[in-house]
């Protein structure tokens, strides 16, 4: 097995969850590199993608495992030669059997730019942090902002991942709390439960 | 398009362009726009278009570059935020063009064309287009009757775009105005400049004639397996109506049924060779890294090596790579082509309930046949089928319904012949009103109203309903319209536009298609839908007669005669029938 750490900037960002799925599917065939297919009635290839993300977020750290036994090094070469535009692999590794790239990323590190300059200790202070979910209830997501720091006009953050805080919805309350315009987020890590990149912590 | 804008649309995708295998096009001393005038997902799954941005991409100087409608939620912020429409690859707003080349594939799709020249910022009537604004061509199969659209586009091209389309690019870069362009145009075979031509009308609202004497001849490409066809395919950023590699096996058919436009216009039947098809389809294959390659013609069962192509394409492609065989008809189904995997519902189209009522038709299939390739399926595990018929053909009686009912008594016998056929059986018959299409023998004909249709939904469902079968029928509104489009002359041009001022686009979305709107538009620029819908006379001038597609009106009519009698006139493979193309193209048959 193969797990991988891909980018998605570029427009690539607009792809959709399943529709990157596909991509990878093709680009594997495109490249010629041999992957397990599923067992059944209707064989699929075995990819395993990282929970999605809100369409338009570009991405510097998605993550993907594949059923080959391709090597790292060239498996890299082949990704990048052979993936539509935006999608870049940065990193593979090996690993026995599969990782949990859906389940244990539950942290992302996100930049935010737009948001007009507040102070941090005021955000981390706060017990409640209410966000309105798509069903239009009110929930605190405070204990899944783990830390805030700017870095000139650009703030980088760490929330939660796939349980319960888009990215979206983060930025949109600041907005609401601290004003701002045009604010881009772009995801810079995948983290696990202790906060190490999901590579680190399998390795 | 800007990101803040991509943000807030459904499916962005549809609108970033640069797919795996688009080829990264620069700006050229031509540039021509190919637009599609329906939805991405849709315009990416046609091979038409993809042909023509080729063979204008092959020409030195030339570039040709993509735009499909955007859906709804795009169009409005377009034109709220007055954000002019661009082209998909070198991001142009479409009116810095040379020229627009829209693709006709179906009638209800004009208003769509509108929709996007309005969302470009270009003047709808060509009337209203000086020299600063593109020149707007138009072809496919629809545009074999132009008519309707000829207060629009500045250019058609009839007949197949390969050779017919490098030549007006070509002709473009050596032009100096538009007007030059146009007169000069018309020495391509197969282009139709509608500002060149006038059309007389009679008090009775028929055609008195045209100021042409000659008609205009389709383009005809002689050679189909030396012309060129695209070595990549882009892969679209979204999943499309068909998400697959397609090789085109053959252009035309041999059938000649007799409703079917398809099966004149594109006369006569030209094939690949096996060599060249399995070298086209390994490229495609193998560039995009689709795992499901279309065998794309009109009747793919009838492909004279059909056994050898698919033996050489096993041979090949990568061994998982899945042969999807379109528009399979019901006597040319052999079990042993069917795909090992997705076994589950077959398509067939017998059109018909009664044989008579298929021999008026010329739909050349025996109830043999079709127990012999529904024993076939059966065998192969399929335990669905779907049977399209149509209503209101010429002759039609309630008997013709009532056997509809019979045939699926008898597939259900079939079916359960066998007992180790254990999975019950589903059927499904979808029923879709005739629509007259111009160069067919049945040009002529009269659509049934509203009321008839209904008669025999209602006969066919009381039929039906025990018999655990679903029943569907298409929106009568839609085919009515589709009629009169189909068979419309310039005065349906105001319908369009009207239509279109009403808020009418994206016609073919059912859900979009709003039936009292259109029949407004008809009662306010004063134009009576029934004209059109009507039986027309035998000696009455059509709109489509100033266009030629090789195909004799006395050979038509013949067939007219021979369907009353319910005589068939069986495949051109059974012996030349004379419809005229032999005059143009040695057919071997």
């Amino acid at each position: 097995m193969i797990l991988f750490k891909f980018t998605k900037t570029g427009g690539a960002e607009f792809l959709a969850h399943l529709d990157i799925l596909r991509h990878i599917g093709r680009t594997m065939r495109r490249a010629g590199v041999k992957v397990a297919f599923s067992q059944g009635f209707n064989p699929h290839m075995l990819v395993y993608m990282s929970a999605p993300m809100g369409i338009g977020i570009p991405s510097l750290a998605e993550y993907c495992q594949i059923d080959t036994d391709e090597p790292p090094e060239s498996f890299i070469e082949k990704f990048n030669e052979f993936a539509p535009n935006g999608l870049t692999c940065v990193g593979a590794w090996t690993t026995q059997g599969k990782v949990g790239v859906a389940s244990d990323i539950v942290k992302a590190e996100y930049t935010v730019k737009g948001i007009n300059k507040f102070d941090v200790s005021d955000l981390l202070q706060r017990q409640e942090f209410i966000i309105t979910t798509k069903d239009g209830r009110e929930k605190n997501v405070r204990e899944l902002i783990y830390s805030a720091e700017w870095e000139g006009d650009i703030l980088r953050a760490v929330i939660g991942f796939g349980n319960g805080l888009r990215i979206e919805k983060f930025t949109d309350k600041l907005l609401e709390l601290y004003g701002g315009n045009e604010v881009v987020a772009t995801k810079t890590r995948g983290l696990n439960k202790d906060g190490k990149d999901f590579e680190d912590g399998i390795k | 398009m800007k990101e803040s804008i991509l943000k807030r649309v459904e499916k962005p995708s549809r609108y970033i362009g640069g797919e795996y295998g688009a080829p990264k096009l620069k700006k050229g001393r031509f540039n021509f726009c190919i637009c599609f005038p329906d939805v991405y997902e849709v315009a990416m799954s046609n091979l038409s278009i993809r042909i023509v941005a080729d063979v204008i991409n092959k020409v030195e100087g030339a570039t040709c570059d993509r735009c499909f409608a955007p859906w709804s939620d795009l169009g409005d912020i377009l034109k709220k935020e007055g954000v002019l429409l661009e082209s998909l690859d070198l991001k142009m707003p479409l009116k810095d063009f040379d020229m627009l080349g829209f693709t006709l594939q179906y009638e209800m799709s004009y208003t769509t064309i509108l929709y996007m020249l309005d969302l470009a910022g270009i003047p709808l009537k060509r009337e209203d287009r000086g020299e600063e604004f593109p020149i707007i061509q138009a072809g496919g199969p629809c545009a074999v009757n132009p008519e309707p659209l000829a207060d629009f586009i500045d250019i058609f091209v009839v007949g197949d775009g390969e050779e017919s389309m490098q030549e007006l690019a070509k002709l473009k870069m050596e032009c100096k105005s538009k007007s030059e362009f146009l007169q000069r145009a018309c020495s391509v075979q197969g282009v139709y400049v509608p500002s060149l031509v006038d059309v007389k009308y009679k008090e009775n609202g028929q055609i008195e004639g045209f100021s042409i004497k000659e008609p205009i001849k389709k383009a005809l490409l002689k050679d189909l397996d030396g012309a060129e066809f695209p070595s990549v395919q882009a892969v679209p950023n979204c999943e499309s109506v068909f998400d697959r590699a397609v090789i085109e096996v053959m252009r035309g058919c041999y059938r000649g049924c007799r409703f079917c436009q398809a099966g004149f216009i594109y006369r006569p039947v030209r094939a690949r060779g096996v060599k060249t098809l399995t070298e086209q389809a390994c490229s495609l294959v193998k560039g995009s890294g689709f795992s499901e390659l279309g065998l794309n013609s009109l009747s793919t069962g009838d492909y004279p090596h059909l056994k050898e192509l698919i033996r050489s394409l096993k041979d090949n492609l990568p061994s998982d790579v899945h042969l999807s065989l379109p528009s399979l008809r019901l006597d040319s189904f052999d079990g042993e082509f069917v795909q090992e995997s997705r076994k589950s519902s077959l398509t067939f189209a017998p059109e018909a309930g009664t044989q008579r009522l298929r021999d008026v038709i010329n739909k050349d299939i025996t109830e043999e046949d079709v127990e012999r390739g529904l024993n076939m399926a059966f065998d192969n595990g399929y335990t669905g089928i779907k049977l399209y018929f149509m209503f209101g053909l010429p002759t039609e009686t309630e008997e013709d319904i009532i056997a509809i009912c019979d045939i699926v008594d008898r597939i259900r016998k079939i079916y359960s012949a066998n007992p180790q056929r254990a999975r019950r059986l589903r059927i499904s018959v979808s029923a879709s009103t005739f629509i007259p299409k111009p160069f067919t023998p049945f040009q002529w004909e009269r659509q049934i109203t509203e009321a008839e249709v209904k008669q025999k939904v209602d006969l066919l469902r009381s039929r039906l309903y025990s018999k655990n079968t679903t029943v569907s029928w298409n929106d009568f509104a839609l085919s009515e319209m589709e009629a009169v489009l189909a068979r419309g002359d310039r005065r349906v041009g105001r319908v369009i536009l009207r239509a279109y001022e009403k808020g009418c686009y994206f016609d073919g979305w059912t859900d979009k298609f709003d039936a009292k709107k259109w029949n407004e538009a008809f009662e306010e620029v004063n134009v009576d839908k029934t004209f059109y819908t009507r039986e027309w006379g035998e000696d009455e001038i059509l709109p489509w007669d100033l266009i030629d597609v090789f195909v004799d009106k006395a050979f038509l009519l013949r067939e007219r005669k021979k369907a009353y009698r319910a005589e068939v006139t069986g495949s051109c493979k059974t012996g030349c029938k004379g419809c005229g193309i032999q005059k143009v193209y040695g057919c071997n048959v």
